[in-house]
């Protein structure tokens, strides 16, 4: 990893301030079953890997290619449990902050959510109520993982299909809030504001005005289906426009460091993967 | 990118149509190449990718219009590319086409393979019996000397009988070989197998630009010959990829390798 | 620091997982019918998973393998340090002691194959 490390050029590691990432352009996940197509893709400026699905011992011969080409390389988790009850799973941090190193990346992101309840997994990223409770816990956890991270840590918003009920804060002030108390970043999911627009009323122009955009580490764009009035952020389906237009909205308001195109299943075939890219490119402008 | 091979030179008999490539592949390297054909012509008509690692995705959805045997694959994936060899070569399918080419007069029936081959070392036992018994019962010469002619002479034409593939699957097999050259990208794989060479330091898979570690899904089932290399090389197995038909890592995996003495093993599947 | 917090909220989370992937009743203030679209979804998504990590198992079960799992998950919510590939084995397991599924065996037919 070393020799990585040293064949790429150094980049100065982001810190906590006012415009804390580098302009990291349009990028797309990595995916071990398009890792050829990633690599090969025209323009991909950036690439996100998940976290979990990586071993820093073993790391994939494609992504250590990307990172001999300079192309930044964005850990992603999906599993830190942020928003849970219980503390954050320290084996869980230190496994982030290893591929952090290993990959010598900028920043590593997670959710405000939580997977892991009462000894059962969800396997998915469950919304968390907007309380003052729920806020103090995520403030305590993000706090504690942030202290244990070698780089600065993001944070997604999620797509949820039901809301909790005394919600106290809108999902703008409750992010808004995280910041302020964690001097976290932000990783905003055009397609998860869209889905909760959809699906639950979320005012999007009012979210985008709520949270601080400053703190904009970058944005994630993902595909998603209509199913019994129900809209599903799948990321195995095609990007809807709609979705391109919560996209154009946010950049009516700030140029984001950078777009990555999130497709985790049903890949399609290269040239309809370029052409996504470039759909988002022709948004940013 | 063409997915179907067209014969340039048909058949002498005229009357039958040339079998198609997954056939003829099936033909010169049994049903691991077979599934190699499958898995390779779903590559060039952008039906699956292969990763870099070899992991063997569906691009789109699943189509329609697909041989057997390559819906046999789009069911089973995603797979390591070594697993959807091994695990289509193992297929209800393959074994379909494998019958069917028997019923075609292509490949030999295994009940008369095995007839030849018993009838021959049964033979060659009774001609060593024959010597035996007259050195130590002293009998006259000519006894001992026709017996081992008889065996020498009836053991070639039983090999003949008992060989894999027909002669009118041998010519298949013969045509083939003229046509895999290197435009024709999948009847390289039909003849040579992806692990095959095209020529000396060249082997098919990198004609085909499949990177080196997928290639070695292909390997690492080869060496885990434990559980099964060398499933099905028919007629021209002579190249090492007739071994990628072996079982798959998974519940299917399957028994020993075949251990029949020829380049195809003991012969014919459910029938 | 946060830990009334942490108690009062670890109690609501577990109970929407419970009403979400086992059999507990929707939380006191939810939508039914939300939680009911959000048990379908996590209940498809899993089923995605084990359908990806066992192709062979889906392929054997065809038609009944979406209800076998149905009926496979409710019962045997996905427990915290349980991995997905785990998941995926013990169902194969489950539907092998149903008698739906033919239990793991040598096959020794195909290889013979010419």
């Amino acid at each position: 990893m070393a020799a990585v490390a040293a064949a790429t050029d150094r980049r100065p590691k982001a810190t906590k301030g006012r415009w804390p990432v580098e302009k990291l352009g349009v990028g797309i996940g990595w995916r071990p079953e398009i890792d050829l197509t990633v690599e090969r893709l025209p323009g991909v400026d950036f690439v996100e890997v998940v976290a979990e699905n990586l071993h820093v011992g073993h790391l994939p011969e494609s992504v250590l290619l990307l990172r001999e080409r300079g192309v930044p390389v964005l850990p992603h988790a999906v599993s830190l449990s942020l928003g849970g009850a219980e503390p954050v799973d320290a084996q869980r941090v230190a496994h982030l902050g290893a591929l952090a190193e290993a990959l010598d990346a900028p920043l590593v992101s997670d959710h405000v959510c939580f997977v892991r309840a009462g000894g059962l997994d969800s396997g998915h990223l469950m919304p968390l109520p907007r309380t003052r409770d729920a806020l103090d816990v995520l403030v305590a956890n993000v706090k504690a993982v942030q202290q244990d991270l070698p780089v600065p840590l993001a944070l997604e918003n999620v797509a949820a299909l039901l809301e909790w009920p005394d919600g106290e804060l809108t999902e703008g002030q409750f992010l808004a809030e995280l910041v302020d108390r964690t001097d976290c970043h932000l990783l905003v999911d055009v397609a998860n504001l869209y889905a909760n627009a959809r699906n639950l009323g979320t005012d999007v122009t009012r979210f985008l005005d709520e949270i601080p955009l400053e703190r904009l580490a970058y944005v994630h764009v993902a595909g998603g289906e209509e199913h019994q009035g129900v809209y599903h952020d799948t990321h195995a389906h095609a990007v809807l426009p709609e979705v391109l237009d919560v996209l154009a909205q946010l950049r009516a308001r700030v140029d984001p460091p950078g777009v990555l195109l999130e497709r985790d299943d049903d890949y399609p075939a290269d040239a309809e993967l370029a052409a996504e890219l470039a759909a988002i490119r022709a948004v940013l402008g | 990118m063409a997915t179907q091979w067209t014969p340039t030179s048909a058949g002498s008999a005229g009357s039958t149509p040339e079998p198609g490539l997954e056939e003829q592949a099936f033909l010169a390297g049994g049903p691991g190449r077979a599934a190699e054909v499958a898995v390779v012509s779903l590559v060039e008509a952008g039906a699956v990718r292969i990763s870099r690692e070899g992991l063997v995705s569906r691009v789109g959805g699943p189509g329609h219009g697909w041989s057997p045997l390559q819906a046999h694959v789009l069911r089973r994936l995603p797979l390591p590319l070594g697993d959807v060899i091994s695990a289509t070569a193992s297929s209800a399918e393959a074994q379909s086409l494998g019958r069917h080419l028997v019923d075609r007069g292509l490949v030999t029936p295994t009940l008369r393979r095995q007839v030849a081959r018993r009838t021959r070392h049964l033979l060659i036992a009774a001609a060593v019996g024959a010597v035996i018994a007259s050195i130590a019962l002293e009998l006259p010469f000519e006894l001992p000397f026709f017996s081992v002619v008889l065996a020498v002479v009836g053991s070639v034409v039983l090999k003949r009988m008992g060989r894999p593939l027909t002669g009118a699957g041998r010519r298949v097999v013969k045509r083939l070989a003229k046509v895999a050259v290197s435009p024709n990208r999948l009847a390289l794989v039909a003849y040579n197998g992806l692990l095959g060479r095209v020529v000396r330091n060249v082997h098919v898979w990198q004609v085909l630009g499949i990177e080196p570690a997928a290639v070695a899904t292909l390997r690492r089932r080869r060496r885990n010959s434990g559980d099964g290399a060398g499933g099905g090389g028919c007629g021209s197995c002579s190249s090492s990829s007739c071994s990628s038909s072996s079982s798959s890592g998974s519940s299917d995996s399957g028994g020993s390798s075949c251990s029949g003495g020829s380049s195809c093993g003991g012969g014919g599947g459910g029938d | 620091m946060t830990r009334p917090q942490r108690e009062r909220l670890a109690a609501a989370q577990a109970e929407l997982l419970r009403a979400l992937l086992a059999d507990g009743a929707v939380p006191e203030g939810f939508d039914p019918e939300r939680v009911r679209v959000e048990k379908r979804a996590l209940l498809s998504k899993r089923r995605g998973i084990v359908e990806m990590l066992r192709p062979d198992v889906a392929v054997e079960l065809g038609e009944r393998f979406r209800p076998l799992f149905d009926a496979y998950a409710g019962a045997h919510p996905k427990e915290v340090g349980t991995r997905f590939r785990e998941d995926a084995a013990r169902f194969a397991e489950w539907a092998a002691a149903r008698g739906e599924l033919a239990p793991p065996r040598k096959r020794r037919w195909w290889q013979r194959a010419t």
